[in-house]
């Protein structure tokens, strides 16, 4: 393995289970956001030789990953919703263990209710942190949209999870 | 809004996302990669200038060209070597490879630039009769989520005519019906901002049937337990022979007389509607990578030309599910496979046949959207720019 190789093995071995949380978040199914990640790594393995450092190719990645989900012209893939696919988990340090459970159910759902390009700008803005401007690079659309389709968004969810506290009221 | 009002938000996010495991990927990704690498290698780009050149020749037109044309036209080009363009950009529209001349024996055997599912446009762009957007007769109908909205070019004026449905709609011919699945019932109501819809027949199921008007708007062609038409007179469904039942996605070709539908392994295939059965189209589906070089596949035809020769489809790759938005973005030749180049620039972002045969398609270029009107003889008839106010919805439908 030649040190640019190594490099890209480094890179894929350190980011893969940080760009599979995104990628959880975007198509609701572990098996879905591999194949996404896959998609968006082999990608960056075309373009390595141009990605002259590790952020830039993490950048990169990450807009593949985007585009690939919420573009046009390629469908985007996300699972179908069966509560029983989501078990309990013990492992989170919560009081109630199956409350979180539910909790993450409601929200898996909800997310998948909303368009593809919805839960993209909720995942960039509220798990990323992007901000407004960096989202709407990402995704190449207008800074408007991005502010429309999360103010819509947010509005579905609220809809959805009308019990959450997790969500600002509109207009605050 | 401040930051701190959605920490809860991101508090969620970041436990939901913590139920993904971690996975080595690395030689997942490096086969894949492996596996673009051979398909870019095997290709040239030689083809790509033959077609262009037809297209300049407006040979477009012609889905079914005689070997003749062809041979006259691929002759009359120059070979040229092919410059390699970057294996693919960031905004995923790098040019697709392109069969090689270079592996045909004749030039008989040239087929269009298939680039897998990246949208089809000609670098020779067809001049509008008109780049008014009022002289765009009928309506658009639009579609994000659960929300339908139906657009009027002429006045400009768009109307919801459907909120928070989860089901596949059709809306009829004339544009002014719409038919929905909702827990099971099929109902019917006035493509209008305030109609109050009826319902026509239970026991209907959407995912893999959009309930699909006539061309004459009398009968609906649904699933049940297996498809069959309906005719809304009677309230009768008959079902469709058995040879089509593994069907899916029926459309209607405007004269009536061919049904365009999708496969089970995401082909397409054409039965009249007096036949037993239906015929495959070529190309699409097919897992053979002789046949079927880039993996095109189509999961669900959208609406299909006057006679049942085109179809437009969203293009997808073999080995996908049906799922996602129901927005063409590429037009099929029913009889070869081919894709059918549009001599518009930019990507195609949504194409719909009405049932006269006219095509709608949609473009977006450096942000802008722009609307396409091809009449019957495709003569383009009006191209001008989209109302905002659809700006982030997929084109399903276009009616008189």
């Amino acid at each position: 393995m030649d040190a640019r190789e190594a490099d890209y093995a480094h890179f894929v071995r350190a980011r893969s289970h940080a760009l599979l949380r995104s990628a959880y978040l975007l198509t609701g199914d572990q098996h879905l956001a591999e194949d996404l990640v896959q998609e968006a790594l082999a990608r960056t393995h075309r373009a390595w030789a141009r990605l002259e450092r590790p952020e830039h190719a993490e950048a990169y990645c990450r807009k593949v990953m985007y585009h690939a989900q919420v573009s046009f012209w390629r469908r985007p893939k996300v699972a179908e919703v069966f509560p029983s696919d989501f078990e309990p988990d013990q492992r989170r340090g919560t009081d109630d263990p199956a409350e979180a459970a539910v909790e993450r159910l409601v929200l898996r759902r909800a997310l998948l209710t909303l368009s593809a390009k919805q839960r993209a700008v909720i995942v960039l803005r509220f798990f990323e942190d992007h901000t407004e401007v960096e989202a709407a690079q990402l995704l190449g659309v207008s800074v408007s949209t991005v502010k429309t389709q999360t103010a819509r968004a947010l509005d579905k969810l609220r809809a959805l999870m009308p019990d959450a506290r997790m969500l600002p009221e509109p207009g605050r | 809004m401040t930051a701190a009002e959605h920490d809860d938000l991101r508090a969620s996010l970041r436990d939901l996302a913590d139920v993904a495991e971690p996975t080595d990927m690395y030689d997942r990704a490096l086969g894949r990669s492996r596996r673009i690498g051979r398909r870019e290698a095997a290709v040239g780009t030689t083809a790509a200038v033959v077609v262009l050149a037809a297209l300049g020749s407006g040979l477009w037109h012609l889905p079914h060209a005689s070997p003749e044309n062809k041979k006259s036209t691929a002759a009359a080009v120059p070979s040229q070597s092919a410059t390699a363009a970057p294996s693919w950009s960031a905004t995923m529209e790098a040019p697709r490879p392109v069969p090689s001349m270079a592996t045909s024996a004749t030039a008989d055997e040239v087929r269009p630039p298939h680039r897998g599912n990246r949208p089809q446009t000609s670098s020779t762009p067809a001049t509008p009769l008109s780049r008014t957007i009022t002289d765009l007769p009928g309506h658009a109908f639009y579609r994000e989520g659960g929300t339908v909205v139906k657009l009027s070019p002429a006045d400009g004026e768009t109307q919801t005519v459907l909120r928070d449905t989860t089901s596949a709609v059709g809306i009829s011919p004339d544009g002014a019906r719409i038919a929905y699945e909702e827990n099971g019932a099929l109902m019917v109501g006035p493509a209008t901002a305030d109609g109050t819809p009826q319902q026509v027949a239970t026991g209907v199921t959407s995912p893999d049937q959009a309930p699909a008007w006539s061309p004459t708007g009398d009968r609906l062609l649904v699933a049940v337990t297996a498809p069959g038409v309906l005719d809304l007179a009677s309230g009768e469904i008959t079902p469709l022979p058995e040879g089509l039942t593994e069907g899916q996605h029926f459309r209607w070709s405007g004269d009536g007389s061919k049904l365009v539908y999708a496969t089970s392994y995401c082909g397409l295939g054409v039965a009249g509607t007096q036949d037993q059965s239906g015929t495959a189209v070529p190309v699409l589906g097919d897992t053979q990578t002789a046949d079927n070089p880039d993996g095109l596949a189509a999961c669900k035809p959208t609406s299909v030309d006057a006679t049942g020769e085109r179809v437009t489809v969203p293009l997808q790759t073999t080995g996908e599910d049906a799922a996602g938005t129901d927005a063409a973005d590429a037009v099929v030749d029913t009889a070869t496979g081919d894709l059918v180049q549009l001599p518009v620039s930019g990507s195609i972002v949504g194409a719909v046949f009405d049932a006269d045969g006219n095509l709608l398609v949609r473009t977006r270029e450096d942000d802008v959207t722009k609307l396409s009107l091809f009449g019957t003889d495709n003569t383009l008839k009006v191209q001008a720019t989209e109302p905002s106010s659809v700006r982030d919805l997929d084109l399903i439908a276009y009616t008189r």
